[in-house]
């Protein structure tokens, strides 16, 4: 894993961040410019004003010149084609809630910040489709279509402030994608400026048109290709019925086995999310709920579809459960009851955030049948460097969040907790899954990606950015690695540090 | 009373930089906070304003000309606080800036003097507040007041604004009301300094239901005004200063517990242990007594309440006070008492946990986000078919009641107590 | 170019001669009646790597082919030079039943795969025409579907991950074997119906479903297409819906519809239940489930439309037609219009909530051009596509199969430089001539 590293050649794999520094100097024409494009209130530029600007989820910062607030495509594209003639770098974002650093103004120049354009342009509900604007939030979008008895299926657990723009440019993923899939499963089309302001749309209401797939390039692509002004995006009929499942295990194991059991069994639950003991005591500490001290594991499973399907489907999971050494199992189908159930697994992370100042926050994928033993490692990781590390994980897509505890004014804890991390990533690469499910590889672990991907791999990739956005001032320095830091693995540098985000 | 020069940041004193650290700026506030709502900008948003915070802390920034607005134009709504899933007690920092901004005098002169006048030369007093009052009232029957209110401009909004004084003011008294009977439990009502003006038949209306549930109620007449506006305004010395004032006279009033009617004065009242935790005298009293803090509909809901048997007839919608939900997360008592008034069709409002942007002074502060967020809240209730619209607080019930008389709107705004009040007596 | 002779003698110092085609059998490895110089079927990735490195290098016209069955997709190639086989590669199935993902050559049979998976109580839930016999590289690669695509979706929704080789011989990868995952920009799209002119697929990641306890096809005859469409199109709507919905139109205006109900025995009684008192009400003759024999024969009719009977110097033309689902009784009703006026038998399969149809035509190969152009001006005011799936040798040289790819043909263009930039892979048969 190791030696692919040395063969990156910077030339290859790194932006030249900012090609020229002139602009810098020219700051104020700058700002009089963009307020002649969108107005004098929607610039931002005052130093203290941007110190907000200068973050998003990740803990790392980069403080941009100016933050734009365009309302229209029209305006997104006047300010990309300024951009683009004065070679100023051009960051866009949504309402900043990434996990990987994806909204962050790394290399400074212009923010575009999409949160004014917020409209739900249309609702279609014969064809099951909306037609929004990059700042709607998920949530609401979800709201407006539960009119029409549907929804939107992607949930990222910030799905109450992130935007659709943002899922869209993550290819964000949920509890609740184990069936339902992901972002990337749900956007048929994209209005889209390109870096030198020219504005198309690629896909349509339905798919199937001839030509390449751009759409399913564009989403995932963590703002580096475009700018996304519009989508259309396919909306799911409610499910008639939702049952949602608690089942008590002493072991981890035994928790694994369940899972496996109901996988094995041919149901396709929406979700099933564990928790582990550490997990589970500061919860229960923080809300009290119940759960007995003893607790190993918890297990959330929930199934939708219609009535007969679920009741049919509960049954045998219950079943299964017991089956598995469950010691205790609760279920419940009113939303009520079913978000009594959910509000320790929600509250998870705010309750562990209390056991220590600080908490490094890993996303991590391995194939769900390795999760055990990927758990076991990560709980030796742990001990090793005498970090404790609860572990909230999508168990059903095999996806894990280890959450190394650490307290970052004990000195050196931050470095020991970023090294764990780092090795973690390195435990699912090698039980064959990958670096990041569902935060995105954005600053977080742009020099991560040689542990997966070959310098071939990777130079196709830059031959897909090169397609789109030749000059690299769309979003510069995130995804691909500085041919730096990964001449030697050892030497990684994450660079976000400590308390990454506060959900998964 | 001197306000205590502080030589350094408030915030720099251990708890609050504590607090201040606990927020790993998710964002998940973002869509819970008014502000950022209207505006869509970062620096109107929970998490921009703690990043602000910080930079102050650290002295990456000074609270300048350019921060200050933004610490101004938050409501203190406390919404943030129940989205936060890191449990940042956001509205503890923000009172603690506020109170950098008064000490040092970071504020336009004119406001300053306002407020000023405001914090220690009316709200301490509940006689001058009296008095003012039944100027007002006067004021408010002559015809010139009329024509005041439609002068354009900010005079004629802020006379649009001031509540009407037409009722019977509530007094605290000498006696206590006692139920017929053996009483079950003690209270003492907060009397308040704006509601027994502008809501005295409501404070009425709570007398004769905590009678009618068996309940003893005292209103001791050296009580003063909680402190409230003026901890939010900043002026946290003179909040001490009454907060210990209430607390001796509850305290010496010997009951089982403290009623508010008003959910912005139960907060601040609940929050007393806190803010009096480093007092040497009032600390341990403080801390008691807070405990016995309950709003009115928490209280009654636990009690249990006696069913009201009058059938209202109406529909009615609720809108949480920020206070009451968010501060003291009650959302679900006072639903329970308008679902047990027979013949209540309650029906739930679209964001009705949203501020409707009185918040205090805010609306006098901060006029053209206030009628920003009363627009907004206005629309959503006239999206529901209602007679009645129930609320929990006074700003709250002024606010919305000349925000739905501007819109033409006939729909009446009460108090949960009120409609209560009136079930029992059909 | 050299001469065929010649261009062999170059290749067999590049490769065994066992690997290449004897000269006599070229003919039945004709693209659109092209007969290529050489066809090699490379027994390893080192192989067809060294090969495509000097096909990129010599620019040879490279033709990638799986089981052949779908090279009569597309335009004809403007030049083929090489016809490379990816079934001689040694083909792996490694299947993972607890992780629900299977990894597979890209030479791989699809019935080979289906019955692996089946050992393990799974399937992949797609029907492409003839399917079975496809590889799965092929399938991927031309990205045809099948009525199950309504329930189940495309093979997009499974792809996981992809190995490709480029034109110069370089071999990548993109996304990889979990069910989740955000590393790097996703490639795996672009190849999914390019029609190998990107890369050829080597081997594909791919999630897998169970396999449904229970199979059910209720049949219903209709009075007229109009309402099938309507009463097809609430079913599909409804919350009882099936997985695949299909309504075939003879050339006689006789209404058939199928609809197929997949997954537990309580989920398909109840869900056929519902249909039944949905069809009842809206239909004059009674609807009824039909046999399982007669429900395998009518779903491979389908899925199979006009592929089965496909003759290079036939007289069949099969346009698949798209667009919004509200739209399709509107476009179908202009289809039927235009054939009636020019005489035009026309025969239809529809999936209304799919929004897509499929025309059978006979006997406009005289006239094909002017009927595509007037099918995609119909279609153009919907906002659809029509897209020449079938069509004979002859005829299909006066036409561009795709019609218009929409805006984004700049980029398509851009990318196909920057992945082939020499040009190698299937030149001229994808859309505007890439």
């Amino acid at each position: 894993m190791l030696h692919k590293c040395k063969f990156i050649k910077q030339s290859n794999i790194c932006f030249s961040l900012i090609p020229s520094q002139e602009w810098v100097l020219n700051t104020h024409k700058l700002i009089n410019e963009l307020e002649g494009i969108v107005g004098k209130s929607s610039v931002i530029h005052h130093p203290d004003d941007l110190l907000v600007f200068a973050y998003d989820g990740l803990v790392d910062t980069g403080t941009p010149q100016a933050v734009v607030f365009p309302t229209s495509t029209e305006q997104v594209s006047k300010v990309l084609t300024l951009a683009n003639s004065r070679n100023i770098p051009v960051t866009p974002r949504g309402a900043g809630t990434g996990l990987s650093g994806g909204a962050i103004a790394h290399a400074g120049g212009i923010e575009l910040s999409l949160t004014r354009m917020s409209s739900i342009l249309e609702i279609d509900p014969e064809n099951r489709t909306a037609l929004v604007e990059p700042g709607v939030v998920n949530l609401d979008l979800s709201t407006a279509a539960s009119a029409h008895g549907l929804y939107f299926a992607p949930d990222p657990s910030s799905q109450r402030a992130c935007t659709i723009g943002g899922n869209v440019a993550e290819n964000s993923g949920g509890p609740h994608c184990l069936k339902y899939g992901v972002t990337t499963n749900h956007v048929l089309a994209l209005e889209v400026v390109l870096e030198d302001g020219s504005v198309l749309w690629l896909g349509d209401a339905y798919r199937g048109r001839p030509g390449y797939d751009l759409v399913g390039a564009l989403v995932g692509s963590e703002g580096m290709l475009g700018v996304f002004t519009k989508a259309i995006v396919s909306l799911l009929p409610s499910p008639e019925s939702v049952r949602t499942l608690l089942a008590v295990f002493s072991d981890i194991d035994l928790a694994s086995n369940a899972v496996s059991k109901v996988i094995a069994s041919g149901l396709i639950p929406t979700a099933m999310e564990m928790m582990d003991a550490l997990t589970i005591r500061a919860v229960e500490k923080a809300m009290n709920f119940g759960y007995p001290k003893d607790a190993g594991a918890i297990l959330l499973i929930e199934v939708d579809g219609l009535e007969v399907e679920v009741i049919d489907a509960m049954e045998q999971i219950i079943e299964m459960c017991y089956d598995s050494g469950a010691a205790a199992v609760k279920h419940a189908s009113e939303s009520k009851d079913r978000e009594m159930l959910w509000a320790g697994r929600k509250g998870a992370l705010g309750a562990l955030g209390a056991l220590a100042p600080n908490y490094y926050l890993v996303d991590g994928v391995v194939p769900r049948s390795k999760l055990t033993d990927v758990l076991q490692k990560v709980s030796e990781i742990g001990e090793q460097y005498g970090l404790p590390i609860a572990n909230v994980l999508h168990a059903g897509d095999g996806n894990l969040h280890p959450l190394i505890v650490f307290d970052e004014r004990q000195k050196g804890k931050k470095e020991q907790a970023m090294e764990a991390g780092a090795k973690i990533v390195e435990i699912c690469v090698n039980a064959g899954g990958t670096l990041t499910g569902e935060h995105g590889v954005g600053l977080e672990k742009k020099d991560f990606m040689p542990l997966v991907f070959n310098e071939e791999d990777i130079s196709l990739m830059m031959k897909l950015k090169d397609t789109f956005a030749p000059t690299g001032l769309l979003n510069p320095g995130k995804m691909f690695p500085d041919g730096s830091s990964c001449a030697d693995f050892r030497q990684i540098n994450i660079t976000g540090t400590a308390g990454l985000g506060s959900w998964i | 009373m001197q306000p205590l020069v502080f030589a350094d940041n408030l915030i720099k004193k251990p708890t609050e930089n504590e607090d201040l650290y606990k927020c790993v700026h998710c964002g998940l506030c973002l869509s819970s906070c008014p502000t950022y709502l209207v505006t869509g900008l970062e620096t109107e948003s929970p998490r921009g304003r703690i990043a602000l915070m910080k930079a102050v802390h650290e002295d990456r920034a000074v609270l300048s000309k350019q921060i200050i607005p933004h610490m101004e134009l938050c409501l203190q709504c406390r919404a943030c606080e129940v989205a936060c899933p890191s449990g940042v007690p956001f509205g503890r920092l923000m009172e603690a800036t506020r109170e950098q901004i008064y000490v040092q005098k970071k504020e336009p002169f004119l406001r300053r003097l306002i407020l000023k006048i405001v914090f220690h030369h009316a709200l301490p007093y509940p006689r001058r507040l009296y008095f003012i009052g039944r100027l007002l009232r006067i004021f408010q029957r002559l015809r010139i007041s009329q024509i005041m209110r439609k002068i354009p401009g900010k005079i004629g909004q802020l006379h649009a604004q001031l509540p009407s004084l037409n009722g019977d003011f509530f007094r605290p008294s000498k006696e206590s009301f006692r139920p017929k009977g053996q009483a079950k439990s003690r209270v003492g009502l907060l009397s308040g300094c704006v509601m027994p003006m502008t809501h005295g038949s409501t404070m009425e209306a709570v007398v004769r239901v905590l009678v009618r549930n068996k309940c003893e109620v005292v209103v001791p007449e050296a009580q003063v005004c909680c402190g409230a506006l003026n901890l939010h305004g900043g002026d946290k010395e003179q909040a001490k200063e009454m907060a210990r004032r209430n607390l001796k006279v509850f305290y010496e009033a010997n009951i089982d517990a403290i009623i508010v009617a008003s959910a912005g004065c139960g907060s601040t009242m609940k929050e007393y242990g806190d803010l009096l935790k480093n007092d040497s005298e009032y600390a341990e009293i403080a801390q008691v007594m807070s405990e016995k803090v309950k709003d009115i509909s928490e209280f009654l809901v636990e009690l249990p309440l006696d069913p009201p048997e009058g059938n209202l007839g109406i529909s009615v919608t609720y809108q949480d006070p920020c206070h009451l939900a968010h501060a003291q997360r009650i959302t679900d008592a006072p639903r329970k008492l308008l679902r047990s008034i027979p013949g209540v069709n309650l029906i739930e409002l679209n964001s009705a946990n949203t501020c409707c942007g009185a918040a205090g002074l805010y609306s006098t502060l901060q006029p053209k986000m206030s009628q920003e967020l009363q627009r907004k809240k206005v629309e959503s209730v006239l999206q529901v078919d209602c007679e009645v619209m129930a609320t929990g607080n006074p700003g709250c019930a002024i606010q919305l009641e000349n925000g739905l008389e501007s819109a033409g709107s006939t729909i009446q705004v009460k108090h949960v107590i009120d409609l209560l009040d009136q079930s029992y007596n059909v | 170019m050299s001469s065929p002779n010649e261009f062999q003698n170059e290749l067999s110092k590049l490769i065994m001669s066992s690997r290449l085609v004897p000269n006599a059998d070229l003919h039945s490895f004709r693209v659109d009646g092209c007969v290529p110089k050489a066809v090699v079927m490379p027994v390893s990735e080192r192989e067809l790597s060294e090969l495509l490195a000097e096909a990129y290098r010599k620019e040879w016209a490279v033709v990638p082919r799986g089981s052949g069955h779908s090279l009569k997709v597309g335009n004809s190639p403007l030049k083929v030079d090489l016809v490379v086989g990816t079934t001689g590669l040694e083909q792996s199935i490694d299947y993972s039943p607890s992780d629900l993902t299977v990894t597979v050559g890209a030479g791989t049979r699809f019935h080979e795969l289906q019955s692996n998976l089946a050992k393990g109580g799974h399937w992949l839930p797609i029907d492409p025409p003839l399917g079975p016999v496809r590889t799965i590289g092929g399938i991927l690669a031309t990205n045809l579907v099948g009525p199950l695509s309504f329930g189940y979706g495309t093979v997009r929704d499974y792809l996981l991950g992809l190995r490709v080789v480029g034109p110069d011989g370089t071999v990548t990868k993109n996304g990889g074997r979990v069910v989740k995952n955000v590393t790097g920009f996703d490639l795996t799209k672009l190849h999914i119906g390019a029609l190998g002119t990107l890369g050829i697929i080597l081997e594909a990641n791919l999630k897998v479903m169970p396999l449904p306890k229970c199979d059910k096809t209720i049949f219903v005859n209709f009075d007229r297409w109009q309402t099938g469409i309507q009463t097809f199109m609430l079913q599909s709507l409804s919350s009882y819906n099936g997985q695949a919905v299909e309504l075939i139109v003879g050339a006689d205006g006789d209404v058939k519809g199928y609809i197929r109900f997949l997954g537990s025995e309580s989920s398909v009684a109840a869900r056929v239940e519902e249909a039944f008192k949905l069809l009842t009400s809206s239909v004059t003759n009674p609807p009824r489930i039909i046999t399982e024999k007669q429900a395998m024969d009518v779903w491979d009719e389908i899925q199979n439309f006009g592929w089965g009977d496909y003759s290079e110097n036939g007289d069949d033309v099969i346009i698949r037609i798209g667009c919004s689902p509200s739209k399709i009784g509107s476009v179908i009703k202009d289809m039927f219009d235009y054939c009636a006026q020019n005489r035009h038998p026309i025969e239809i399969i529809a999936s209304p909530a799919r929004g897509v149809f499929k025309c059978k035509l006979k006997g406009i190969t005289s006239v094909l051009a002017e009927t595509v152009t007037m099918f995609r001006k119909t279609t153009a005011r919907f906002g659809g596509y029509a897209v020449v799936e079938l069509a004979p040798v002859k005829a299909k040289k006066n036409i561009d199969v795709w019609g218009d790819p929409g805006l984004g043909i700049q980029l398509m263009r851009r990318l196909k430089e920057k992945l082939d930039p020499n040009g190698i892979f299937n030149v001229g048969r994808y859309v505007e001539g890439i």
